[in-house]
């Protein structure tokens, strides 16, 4: 493993911690550049730490593994090309990759193709139904004719690129098998062709250089302005281009970083860019596992499906505030402005709240600040009864400060149960768990930064006494190369939002998001654009205009084995 | 292809001949069926965390008698069983990984993993793959292998895998696989015959847009085409298949009644009930059941037996968690039990279909507090149409389990010389009856 000079201030306590996670001995984070990320084909780390700041060629372009379609691009896909609201890839197997944070889809097994094969003929079906609005064929004109301009223009939304020819004649093929062989109408052939498209590579995979020779500059292939607009609108909305992306890829208005932040600036304006936020945000701290976090029903009664969806939706709406807002992690982190219901005020001592709707409101300072302090972080970072400072300690170290703990090689005496520690609180029955020498080494640095959480129960419900004990939310951690004591969670996220060091994983973390992949030695530019890019401002809109405007976003390093000619 | 499906003498058998009035036939030599003529199956079923060992063993190695609390279930099939201790995931433990226990999931049936820390790749096909692949040269059914889960909560990782680096995802939903399964029975042919052949264009069309596709791509990007292509091509076969195959009409084979509830408990049933149903009635000869991913299982809790801590949180409680994690197992191994149950029900000439099976067991670790990658549980249930003893607590003092892969293999009418590196070749003879 490496550990990165920017973060050396911890590395000596690291190296102690090697092996030591103890009770929540799960997989290390993925995708931290320590961690020998990225498997066959995604683009390997081989050289030293990549971390904002150091410094980077700037010629150089990170690699561009062909990436196939989640299952979230194509539900969004799907409604932006033919109006769906059924979400046919919830089918699908789930987009996890053990080697990498976000969702990234794994080679297609037969129940991929199965599952893919039933949801394209179901969006076949839709399309049929839509044959009068998506291909319209006036009367008085050929059929055939309204079908092979339908192959065009469909076509080129759904491949997000103008066809190839002999892409046109294999469609038109299997047009008049649907029309002679399958016996089908017009409309039903129009389905059968949409069916198809979905089940294309060009549809699935995101290269939109199709056959076509690369354009290679020096050492580094040039994405075309096709391609471009793409990578910017499946970073951006999550989905396929709007027109307004397919026109300025039509016209070369896609060239220069100023036309890219133009496009971003403008994509984020659309409630689809704003909701790309909310999916980082969940995917970044795993806040999506809420929904399905169980909890013990003799401890947390109102634990029910009902509240784990108004948690996920004050999550959602916090983020949507902030970017209606001053759009920066400061405010991310350290906002009171919350939208609850009936069923979530409870949690956070709201009163007033009644019937269905939901009301914006003011948490009280005190004891709630920005995202870390709701109840969707604390939820799914609590144990099943009670908080869990090792869990959350260690969410905040790798998620926030991009720190990477290795995995254990050691047994670790468990901690007590509560109720094997009668009047114990939960921070004195870790503390106990960690006076083993073993434990001393590897909680030192999870279990400080967890300890300012416990004023949050397991469901994120603030408390003073736990177990019959008061409660100590006080502790010490490094942060930044120095020791810092804070009082509490409202006070960490403070100190957070202010830090360089968590700028700079922030930063590294969009670049993940956005890349669908982790950080190489070429990307040491593209990574200090993003960086520097959000650093002026932190706002979280630059740090997206910053991936968008990198190096690596409009060129690439070729593969091994590609044909550049 | 040859479509027998079952062996002349099995079918002499059902239309109530005596087997001594059989002429000579080499009807036994039919792929993969057991001396009774009917066919042999093979189930695997996965469960991460590992067990309780007092729990889970007997006191001494020999004739299996009273079982422990967490296989109380399979009691009755106590003398149809074996339980087996001491086997190790070698390549992983030989790595110097041997507390990776989270990440051994794609070892299980490929006896092979890449030589990383935390790697969750195997590098050679699975067991279930190549034993169905073999049978799927001479029989047709509706599924030759079938990859299966209950609920994924944790890094999606199954044992099944067609090739290095390929795992096959497994299906979540009973009521995808029951659709899968019957949902041609009740469709008439004509309907059928247009669906197949619309379905047929379609995949053609998929597979020759693949062949066509990215042809400058790189080394590694052409090899994520190939598999998509080769699954394209795996599909089309299947729903050929399907189409040219009889329905099956026994008595065995009518549709099952699914709770079609959403918690695990339920899934687990509908799934398992499922799985009995497409063995007794031959869709298919070979399932794969991964209980829940690997990589810890945090997200899973179990309720209905009273266990309300994370399944990942109480493996980790070592002596404390010890009662509740036995009644986590007890729960996963009574849905074993209810597998080998419907089956045992199932006769088949004088043998039953349990008999002509063998379900193997497995953990990703020896137990939930060490994670440790050596001495991982396995019991054996069937026996595979006589060729295992059963009855018995076998213990072994060490050795890989690789061994017992391709004693499995050679069971299923797959002789192999070893499974996964040649270092680990060889067989557990000693399991033979």
């Amino acid at each position: 493993m490496r550990t990165g000079a920017r973060v050396s201030s911890v590395t000596a306590a690291l190296l102690l911690a090697v092996g030591c996670t103890g009770s929540i001995n799960e997989p290390a984070d993925p995708g931290s550049p320590g961690t020998g990320n990225n498997g066959t084909g995604n683009g390997n780390n081989p050289g030293g730490p990549v971390l904002p700041g150091n410094p980077g060629d700037p010629n150089a372009a990170g690699p561009m593994p062909l990436r196939r379609m989640t299952r979230a691009e194509f539900n969004n896909t799907m409604r932006d090309l033919i109006g769906d609201t059924t979400s046919p890839a919830n089918t699908f197997p789930l987009d996890r990759d053990p080697e990498f944070l976000y969702p990234r889809a794994g080679l297609v097994s037969l129940q991929d193709a199965d599952t893919l094969k039933d949801a394209a003929l179901a969006m076949g079906k839709e399309a049929e139904a839509k044959a009068t609005t998506l291909a319209p064929c006036p009367a008085g004109m050929a059929e055939d004719a309204c079908a092979s301009s339908f192959i065009t223009s469909f076509g080129l939304r759904a491949y997000r690129r103008p066809l190839a020819t002999d892409e046109v004649t294999r469609l038109n093929a299997l047009y008049t098998t649907g029309r002679t062989t399958l016996g089908l109408t017009y409309a039903g052939a129009i389905g059968l062709l949409v069916e198809g498209m979905l089940q294309s590579p060009a549809f699935l995979y995101h290269w939109e250089l199709g056959n076509n020779a690369p354009t290679v500059a020096g050492k580094v292939v040039r994405l075309g302005p096709y391609e471009l607009a793409s990578r910017l609108s499946y970073f951006i909305y999550n989905s396929m281009p709007d027109q307004a992306l397919f026109d300025v890829a039509a016209t070369g208005k896609l060239a220069t970083a100023a036309d890219i932040e133009a496009q971003v600036r403008r994509m984020m304006a659309d409630p689809k860019g704003a909701a790309t936020v909310a999916t980082f945000v969940d995917e970044w701290l795993n806040l999506d596992q809420v929904i399905d976090r169980p909890k013990d029903p003799t401890v947390y009664a109102q634990w029910t499906d009902a509240l784990k969806q108004a948690i996920s939706d004050e999550s959602h709406a916090l983020v949507a505030n902030v970017m209606k807002g001053d759009k920066t992690l400061t405010s991310l982190l350290t906002s009171d402005a919350s939208t609850v219901n009936a069923t979530l005020a409870p949690i956070y001592g709201v009163n007033g709240v009644r019937g269905t709707a939901t009301m914006d409101t003011t948490l009280t300072a005190s004891q709630r600040s920005g995202l870390l302090t709701r109840a969707a972080f604390l939820a799914v970072t609590g144990a099943t009864d009670g908080s869990h400072p090792v869990k959350r300690g260690r969410r905040v170290y790798e998620r926030f400060m991009c720190g990477v703990l290795p995995p254990p090689p050691m047994t670790v005496p468990p901690v007590q149960t509560a109720s094997q520690a009668t009047g114990k609180t939960t921070r004195q029955r870790f503390e106990a768990h960690d006076m083993n020498p073993c434990s001393t080494a590897c909680h030192s640095i999870m279990d400080p930064l967890g300890f300012f959480f416990e004023n949050y129960d397991g469901i994120g419900q603030y408390r003073t006494m736990d177990n019959g004990g008061v409660v100590d939310a006080h502790s010490t951690i490094k942060l930044d190369g120095a020791d810092h004591t804070f009082n509490n969670a409202i006070e960490l996220s403070q100190a957070l939002a202010n830090s360089t060091t968590v700028a700079d994983c922030f930063a590294t973390q969009w670049f993940r998001f956005g890349f669908k992949r982790s950080e190489t030695d070429a990307d040491q530019a593209s990574l200090n654009t993003v960086a520097g890019t959000f650093n002026k401002t932190k706002s979280i809109v630059d740090a997206m205009v910053g991936v968008a405007v990198s190096r690596s976003f409009s060129y690439r390093s070729p593969a091994t084995g590609e044909m550049l000619q | 292809m040859n479509t027998e499906r079952y062996s002349r003498r099995a079918l002499l058998k059902r239309m109530g001949l005596s087997a001594a009035m059989l002429p000579l036939i080499h009807a036994e030599k039919v792929l993969g069926a057991g001396p009774s003529g009917f066919p042999k199956r093979f189930v695997s079923v996965a469960h991460g965390n590992g067990v309780i060992a007092n729990s889970f063993y007997p006191t001494n190695p020999g004739p299996l008698t009273t079982l422990g609390a967490t296989l109380s279930t399979l009691q009755p099939f106590a003398s149809k069983m074996n339980i087996i201790y001491g086997l190790n995931i070698q390549p992983v433990l030989d790595g110097k990984f041997q507390y990776d226990g989270h990440f051994t999931y794609c070892a299980t049936l490929t006896g092979t993993r890449q030589n990383k820390s935390e790697s969750r790749q195997a590098t050679a096909a699975s067991i279930d793959q190549t034993i169905s692949d073999n049978i799927a040269k001479t029989v047709t059914l509706k599924a030759p292998l079938l990859t299966l889960g209950v609920k994924s909560v944790g890094d999606g990782v199954s044992t099944s895998w067609r090739a290095a680096g390929q795992q096959n995802a497994a299906e979540l939903d009973p009521t995808r696989l029951f659709t899968k399964l019957f949902a041609s029975a009740s469709m008439p042919p004509a309907q059928m015959a247009m669906v197949n052949l619309r379905q047929q264009s379609i995949l053609d069309f998929s597979a020759a847009e693949l062949t066509a596709f990215g042809k400058r791509l790189g080394t590694d990007d052409r090899m994520k085409i190939q598999a998509h292509l080769e699954s394209v091509r795996q599909l089309e076969t299947q729903i050929k298949n399907a189409a040219t195959m009889p329905q099956s009409s026994t008595a065995n084979c009518a549709a099952p009644k699914l709770s079609g509830g959403k918690t695990t408990d339920l899934l687990a049933k509908d799934m398992f009930d499922m799985m009995a149903l497409a063995l007794k009635c031959d869709m298919t000869r070979v399932i794969t059941m991964t209980m829940f991913d690997d990589g810890g299982g945090d997200g899973n809790s179990f309720p209905w037996i009273g266990v309300n801590k994370d399944y990942h949180a109480v493996a980790h409680l070592g002596a404390s968690g010890a009662a509740d994690k036995t009644k986590i197992d007890n729960w996963i191994y009574s849905n074993v039990a209810n597998l080998a149950t419907q089956l045992d029900a199932t006769m088949e000439g004088g043998t039953t279909a349990l008999d002509n099976t063998v379900i193997a067991t497995f953990s990703d670790m020896e137990d939930g507090s060490s994670h440790y990658v050596g001495r991982i549980p396995i019991t054996l249930i069937g026996s595979c149409g006589g060729f295992f003893k059963t009855g018995q607590y076998i213990k072994y003092p060490s050795g890989p389990h690789n061994k017992l892969l391709a004693s499995i293999s050679k069971a299923m009418g797959l002789p192999v010389a070893g499974v996964g590196d040649a270092q680990y070749a060889g067989e557990l003879s000693d399991l033979y009856a």
